[in-house]
């Protein structure tokens, strides 16, 4: 494969993902398809007892969470696209009622948390840069679940949804910063 | 490759596209024509492993209701529940978003009691020509799925033993459940990464066997 | 099978390597031949993971690691890339445990895999991958998951997996770090028949009491630097376990006088249904009890059982309630974010949380480090110290030796000798014959999905003698 499309100069180290780096976005992806599963009770008893906004703001962003992880421990070009990815796309292939529009929502997540890695060209993998990835991935996700629901989606809380669930990436892209760090 | 009557890698595009089309269709009738047949099909070939699925579609339905309800109450009267007035377009968007989830479910709970992950695996290399990366990091995650499910419930014993919860409930509890997990999975993935790559992953695709080293293997 | 001259043979000269700087591996030199077999043997921490990294070019082409020197093996330079690209069809390789190896869901996906990966079409892959499990007594189990088989079968499915090409070299990296005496046999018989076959085979190996009679030629490796060894240097080698352990006189049945801790009658234990059953099982205060069986044999399971993680399917445990597990993973058990706040955490009971930190050696230098970052010896003895926080009456330690080295294991036998001297007791799963000389009362062995006591040198001697070790 090549990204040559993301590369400036020498400055980009091992851009080319070698065997290791699928074996680890494997497993990023697996834990959190077993991981989102449970999840979503959490996501539903918290919008029962607070509910939508600020459920989403708690829970939301662990979607979003493998995005930056990856990014975070392979440090290459594609890698929170692939992370997101890859963690979608093992979900769909688990019986669950969400199907293909796990994969479909993870290509546009990952797509908007790349943005974040290529805007830092790919040499700053922190914490900021992790947040904002994070935060980006919420973009699509509200865009999709509009299109989604459109008869029966609130357009007028749009901005609210929209701050609650940036913000929850945020902070989840903030944590896998920090989870990152330790992991690898 | 597979005996199905449809290949791993046209049932991947299949359910794809009919999750695709979800989004956009608005027939009532067209999505419903959709749900029916890969309803029947996923019972057929997964019955345990669909049917709650199915629960949760259900379970859905009153949480579409009522959203319905607020946003899109509107056009002709059609009938009054506990004196409220239901207009037409309540109905109608009811129905659609509900049949929309349906057939993402129905389609998904059809693709994943027809295939084995493997299946599935080789029919994204084989067949759509996906990158052998991606086709390796998902059969991998179907190797390390037990594993990684027996660690986290093991993870969450451990957890109580602690007098800790058992289950995460926010973001800063959630990553002392996840960066254990984690670490233990990666280990677990960078030295399988290693013992591929001196497995030969880098030749994958890259040659075919010569004749003097297939007469070598012969042997 | 015939080989070329140059096809099987190992060399590395002046070879220097690390990862921010060649500073872990000094200028080391071997060489191995056709149909003969060198030895590495080295303590934790000097360095035999990164010569192999070193040597197959992983540690330059993919973890961006600093290697100096020369190094040939097959004819090909692995620090060169296109060499390092070719070089899978020369070696066939182990690393140290089947969890970090085996790569696909079933045996058959394994080997068909690697078969496609040097060039063979899916039919032939198949055919050829099917015959392999057979030679090695899989076929039935084929389309297994993988986490359906049992310790035996996963170790002999990565023997499949590094021989399924027939190469002419075999490189092995610690392949008995979590393998029972049973799998050490098998990489006996891998290793001899690998040099009856006429292959160059090098083993690098923390225990190199189990082989070193396969090999003529001994390396150690210590501080970075490897040297040849020779028999007489072996009392003077502290850190490496050389000598085989003297399991002992029987001493007749020692069943201690303190209260009971733990009793049960007809014991079935399992995940569903039952993989293991005992008879009887007790222990007493103050003991340290041993259950010594192959992997997958259940060892971990009733351990869990007793700890109260999963119920019994047949049978009832007694005695004290206050029972704590630790994980064969310790990172399991860490929840703070540094080792002085697991240390402290408010849950555990004050008196006892208050002499931790003395008990454990690094604490001055570590404490404000995060768990994760300590190495695996030190989080094997966080995990031990934060389970003695809780006070437990019972403490259940799941493989405690697993990957110590032989100072920290000596450490390690100390440390649970104090633990039994202040009145609790201790139930560790096992198969290390060291661990039941060194600190067993009582054994329980496990054969066939049955538990009974047995004695004490006795279990020891089997062990060693399963494994196939000369005495």
């Amino acid at each position: 494969m090549r990204y040559n499309i993301f590369l400036s100069g020498e400055n980009v180290r091992r851009p080319s993902y070698t065997a290791i780096d699928y074996a680890v976005l494997g497993a990023i992806a697996v834990a959190f398809g077993i991981m989102f599963a449970p999840w979503w009770t959490v996501y539903y008893g918290l919008k029962s007892a607070l509910g939508p906004i600020p459920a989403k703001l708690i829970t939301y962003g662990l979607w979003f969470f493998p995005a930056p992880l990856a990014a975070v421990i392979l440090k290459k070009p594609l890698s929170a696209f692939m992370g997101e990815t890859l963690a979608a796309l093992v979900e769909s292939l688990i019986p669950n009622a969400g199907g293909f529009t796990n994969l479909i929502y993870g290509l546009a997540q990952g797509a908007f948390s790349e943005i974040a890695f290529a805007a830092g060209r790919y040499k700053r993998f922190g914490a900021l840069i992790s947040a904002l990835s994070g935060a980006l991935a919420g973009i699509p996700s509200v865009l999709l679940d509009a299109i989604l629901y459109s008869s029966i989606y609130p357009l007028g809380y749009m901005i609210y949804i929209i701050i609650a669930v940036m913000a929850s990436g945020a902070i989840y892209g903030y944590l896998a910063y920090l989870v990152g760090k330790v992991v690898k | 490759m597979s005996d199905k009557m449809l290949s791993p890698g046209a049932g991947f595009i299949y359910a794809l596209s009919l999750t695709a089309l979800a989004f956009i269709l608005r027939s009532e009738i067209v999505l419903l024509a959709m749900v029916i047949p890969n309803f029947l099909l996923s019972l057929y070939y997964g019955r345990k492993k669909v049917a709650w699925v199915y629960v949760l579609i259900l379970i859905s339905a009153p949480g579409i209701f009522l959203n319905a309800l607020f946003f899109s109450n509107y056009g002709t009267l059609y009938t009054t529940i506990l004196g409220r007035p239901i207009y037409s377009n309540c109905i109608s968007s009811f129905l659609i978003v509900f049949l929309r989830i349906a057939v993402i479910g129905s389609v998904g709970a059809f693709f994943v009691s027809y295939y084995t992950p493997m299946e599935i695996v080789k029919g994204l290399e084989k067949e759509l020509h996906f990158p052998k990366g991606i086709a390796f990091s998902v059969a991998y995650a179907f190797r390390l799925m037990p594993l990684i499910s027996k660690d986290f419930s093991e993870i969450r014993k451990v957890r109580k033993q602690r007098g800790y919860r058992a289950f995460p409930l926010t973001a800063e509890e959630f990553i002392t459940y996840a960066a254990p997990l984690l670490r233990i999975s990666y280990e677990r993935a960078f030295w399988t990464g290693v013992a591929m790559e001196l497995r030969g992953f880098r030749l994958r695709g890259k040659r075919r066997i010569s004749s003097r080293e297939q007469a070598r293997f012969e042997k | 099978m015939r080989l070329q001259s140059d096809e099987a043979y190992v060399s590395i000269e002046e070879l220097s390597a690390g990862y921010t700087k060649p500073d872990v591996i000094l200028g080391a030199s071997l060489r191995v031949g056709k149909g003969e077999g060198a030895l590495i043997a080295g303590p934790s921490g000097s360095g035999k993971t990164t010569l192999f990294l070193a040597m197959t070019g992983v540690l330059s082409h993919l973890l961006e690691g600093k290697v100096e020197g020369k190094a040939s093996i097959g004819g090909l330079d692995p620090l060169k890339l296109e060499d390092y690209e070719l070089l899978p069809s020369k070696i066939g390789i182990v690393l140290q445990d089947p969890e970090k190896q085996i790569a696909m869901p079933t045996p058959i996906d394994e080997l068909t895999f690697i078969l496609e990966n040097f060039g063979y079409s899916r039919e032939e892959a198949e055919k050829r991958a099917a015959e392999a499990l057979k030679s090695v007594g899989l076929q039935s189990k084929a389309n297994f998951h993988v986490e359906n088989l049992s310790g035996g079968e996963k170790r002999r499915l990565t023997i499949a997996a590094s021989t399924v090409h027939d190469p002419p070299i075999l490189l092995m990296d610690e392949p008995t770090a979590s393998i029972d005496p049973w799998g050490i046999a098998e990489i006996r018989g891998l290793i001899r028949s690998s040099l009856d076959k006429g292959m160059a085979v090098l083993l690098i190996e923390h225990k190199p009491v189990f082989f070193k009679d396969l090999f003529k030629r001994i390396y150690i490796l210590r501080g970075g630097k490897l040297d040849k060894f020779e028999e007489k240097d072996e009392m003077s080698i502290r850190d490496v376990d050389f000598s085989v352990k003297e399991c002992g006189e029987e001493k007749g049945k020692d069943i201690g006088s303190g209260k009971r801790v733990i009793e049960a009658r007809d014991l079935a234990v399992g995940y569903g249904r039952a993989i293991l059953r005992a008879e009887e099982l007790e222990m007493r205060e103050g003991e340290i009890v041993a259950i010594v069986g192959p992997n997958g044999s259940g060892k971990t399971t009733i351990l869990k059982t007793i700890a109260g993680f999963i119920g019994p399917i047949e049978g009832e445990i007694v005695g004290e309630r206050r029972r704590f597990y630790v994980p064969q993973f310790p990172d399991m058990l860490f929840i703070k974010r540094t080792v002085e706040e697991e240390l402290r955490d408010q849950k555990m009971d004050p008196r006892a949380r208050g002499s931790l930190k003395d008990l454990f050696p690094w604490y001055s230098s570590l404490k404000s480090s995060n768990p994760f970052r300590l190495s695996h010896g030190q989080r094997r003895w966080l995990s031990i110290l934060i389970a003695l926080g809780y006070d437990p009456s019972v403490l259940l330690l799941d493989e405690p030796s697993s990957g110590l080295d032989l100072i920290l294991y000596n450490k390690l036998v100390d440390l649970l000798k104090r633990v039994k001297n202040s009145g609790k007791s201790v139930m560790i799963s096992t198969h290390d014959p060291r661990l039941i000389v060194d600190l067993a009362d009582r054994v329980y062995y496990i054969q066939d999905g049955r538990m009974a006591e047995k004695g004490k040198s006795e279990a020891c001697s089997e062990l060693y003698e399963v494994a196939g070790v000369v005495r």
